[in-house]
């Protein structure tokens, strides 16, 4: 009972000091839009413009609906997160949480990657991405959320390309991409949220049967636990339902399985450059050792090859296996289901036989030059 | 016959009224050049320049001596009419690309036919008002476009464009192609529409904060500079708090990957102290790419290429290309050297 009176004078306390401190003008329901425009209209213009020609504009959306007030806009540094989103868009807001999106910052967080990086320059490298966890303006990007523009390919590429995971690039060297550019008709083909975001979901995990940020084999959910085989079934057959929009079932299902076998080509292939490097670690010849170089963030003093390895701070025969495995394994098996002849093909399995080639040369020089040494 | 009197009637009361510069009349290029060069012609004819009744001679002079230059017009005939443009023009970087490259020991190394293929065909801006504005039309709606840009800031060792593409201004200026939603390259580089494109600029392509002769900036004259780019550009969308962390955040990571390239350097020159290098070695700005020994290659390609990924990526908000072209592989790269330096080491010892 106590305590709770100090609460409420503290409530009232501190609410009567923000008013002393801060002039706004305020209505019945709060403060005055027009109390933001004032300054911001000439000091932000284009923030200003964008929202001016948004449908948030003409439905009566402003500065106060999202940011709540001046005082607690600064704190969070303008953020508005996707729970406020939620308020009126709590349809989008549910399938968001049940897409993968929803769990990237996380995810993130836990990556020995990310935490090899020095502190203070993760947040221009990883979390520039991630933070699509707790940003809607990720793809709706401030403060036009133009539906136009989350909808184009470009929208998701800027993410989603590069060495780790280039599904824009992927996309583009496909017929899909390549029909979509030259008719920009989503009819005529399809483009990347036709495929994962049918129908509008905001679930981007949807019809994705294979395993996440494409370094490992097995299909998870959200908790990282592997699926049920059934489940596995239930979402291809989820994504055949798109396919059948232009193609037969028999074929689509035919192109989908085949991919499945390049995947596990692919994977196979990885596993002999596991073998020969495994191999080098037994005889001793890494260096550092394991012994001499810094334990990994998570799995501490072991020998990781593939998912979560590290590209810092390792040897070089496991650093040629580390482009093996991330940059060309994804590229054979993601552009397999993309349909990306050359990605597949070119940069993917012929760069995996090259790596390959380079690695088994690798242990053959480490034993003959340091193998004497051994001796 | 009426025609060629007329003709020559009105030559000679030009050559008696104007008879410094007026020996030729469009009329005698065009006779030839609409049909010989259609394309240029007709780029001429939906130009302002057209509009305004600047034609061939006004800036060509005449048929002699726009021959030997093989028709180039440099700068200062332009900036007898955009005097403004021309002024800025010399405060930027542009105005000495050509200097700069001959003065660099890698384009000395090259042939002449490569030298004129490769450096040549950017570095010519120096001289070429229409390396953006592009002859005969000189749009500036074209040359303002990032696709302008490209034809030069592209590729392994620039890739400007690829970087603006991959980064969020990039991604929502390709789908809207509104400046006022995202900026373009012109947006922050050429704000307002100077032509001094070292506007804003603390750094020079090595990644020294240097004027454009070289002088290098005091701690305060960098802020003067940065602050011309944060509050001319950024804040037109941006809070100031938001702004300068993310400006402060590439600086560390400016640091942070020449903290790499010293590591890389260190091992290097342990080696040529050891006597493992047969000569020694040249690394960073006038290092070239041939005929070094193997581990000055993969420094080469730290400097050149991946450190430039790393903090260019970073002032660009590119992720992809800070860290996976550029921190990842700059780390990559160092394993690479000191495995290199181990073997060599070891071979040495061998050979003993």
């Amino acid at each position: 009972m106590k305590s709770s009176a100090k609460i409420l004078f503290l409530i009232v306390l501190s609410s009567s000091l923000m008013m002393c401190a801060s002039p706004p003008k305020k209505t019945t329901e709060g403060i005055d839009p027009g109390f933001c425009i004032q300054c911001h209209q000439e000091r932000t213009p284009g923030l200003f413009q964008s929202w001016v020609e948004s449908k948030h504009a003409k439905n009566g959306v402003h500065c106060i609906t999202c940011h709540i007030d001046h005082q607690a806009a600064s704190e969070q540094k303008s953020m508005v997160f996707p729970g406020k989103c939620g308020e009126c868009h709590p349809k989008q807001l549910g399938e968001f949480r049940k897409s993968r999106h929803s769990i990237s910052f996380d995810r993130m967080r836990i990556q020995g990657e990310y935490l090899a990086i020095p502190q203070e320059i993760r947040a221009a490298f990883c979390e520039r991405c991630h933070s699509i966890q707790t940003r809607c303006n990720s793809c709706h990007t401030s403060h036009r959320f133009s539906l136009k523009e989350a909808r184009d390919p470009d929208a998701c590429g800027g993410c989603h390309l590069g060495p780790d995971h280039p599904h824009k690039e992927m996309y583009e060297t496909s017929l899909h991409g390549i029909i979509y550019r030259l008719t920009q008709n989503p009819d005529r083909a399809p483009r990347c949220i036709t495929c994962h975001m049918p129908q509008g979901t905001h679930d981007s995990s949807f019809g994705i049967a294979r395993g996440p940020a494409g370094t490992r084999s097995e299909v998870v959910d959200l908790k990282e636990t592997p699926i049920s085989k059934e489940e596995e079934e239930r979402r291809r057959k989820e994504m055949i339902g798109i396919c059948t929009g232009c193609h037969s079932k028999r074929f689509a299902q035919e192109q989908l399985e085949n991919a499945d076998l390049v995947k596990e080509e692919g994977f196979k292939l990885q596993e002999k450059g596991k073998e020969a490097i495994q191999e080098i670690e037994k005889g001793g010849f890494l260096s550092p050792s394991l012994a001499e170089r810094l334990p990994h963030p998570t799995e501490g003093r072991a020998l990781v090859l593939a998912d979560p390895q590290l590209y810092v701070g390792t040897s070089h025969i496991e650093r040629l296996f580390f482009t093996m495995f991330k940059f060309h394994n994804i590229r054979v098996w993601k552009s397999g289901y993309h349909f990306s002849p050359s990605y597949t093909h070119g940069y993917g399995w012929a760069e995996m036989q090259l790596d390959l080639i380079d690695i088994k040369e690798e242990a053959n020089k480490l034993k003959e030059i340091f193998g004497g040494m051994k001796k | 016959m009426f025609k060629k009197t007329l003709f020559l009637f009105l030559i000679l009361s030009f050559l008696i009224s104007v008879p410094v510069w007026a020996e030729e009349k469009i009329g005698d290029c065009l006779a030839c050049h609409q049909k010989e060069t259609r394309g240029i012609f007709q780029s001429w004819v939906n130009s302002k320049h057209a509009q305004k009744g600047v034609d061939c001679i006004t800036c060509h002079k005449s048929h002699d001596e726009a021959k030997p230059k093989k028709s180039a017009v440099e700068p200062k005939v332009c900036g007898e009419c955009h005097r403004e443009k021309y002024d800025q023009f010399q405060n930027g970087r542009h105005s000495i690309a050509w200097n700069r490259m001959k003065e660099h020991p890698q384009y000395q190394a090259l042939p002449d036919p490569l030298k004129k293929a490769f450096c040549e065909r950017c570095h010519t801006i120096q001289d070429k008002c229409n390396s953006c504005h592009t002859s005969h039309a000189f749009n500036p709606a074209e040359a303002r476009e990032p696709e302008a840009c490209k034809k030069c800031h592209t590729g392994l060792a620039g890739p400007h464009d690829e970087m603006y593409a991959s980064s969020l201004h990039g991604t929502v200026y390709l789908v809207d192609k509104n400046p006022v939603r995202a900026p373009s390259c012109v947006s922050c580089h050429m704000h307002k529409g100077t032509h001094n494109i070292s506007f804003g600029i603390v750094y020079d392509s090595w990644g020294n904060p240097v004027d454009k002769d070289g002088k290098p900036l005091s701690k305060e004259e960098q802020e003067e500079v940065r602050k011309q780019m944060v509050k001319g550009v950024c804040f037109q969308c941006h809070i100031k708090s938001l702004t300068l962390e993310r400006f402060e955040l590439a600086d560390a990571v400016k640091q942070r990957a020449k903290a790499l390239l010293n590591e890389a350097e260190k091992v290097i020159r342990e080696l040529e102290q050891e006597g493992i290098l047969s000569r020694s070695a040249v690394l960073g700005r006038n290092q070239l790419y041939q005929e070094s020994s193997r581990i000055e290659a993969l420094y080469y390609r730290m400097d050149h290429f991946q450190n430039v990924y790393t903090w260019k990526g970073a002032y660009h908000f590119s992720a992809d290309f800070a860290h996976w072209y550029g921190w990842a592989h700059l780390q990559m790269s160092l394993i690479e050297i000191k495995e290199e330096a181990r073997k060599l080491r070891e071979m040495r010892k061998m050979r003993k």
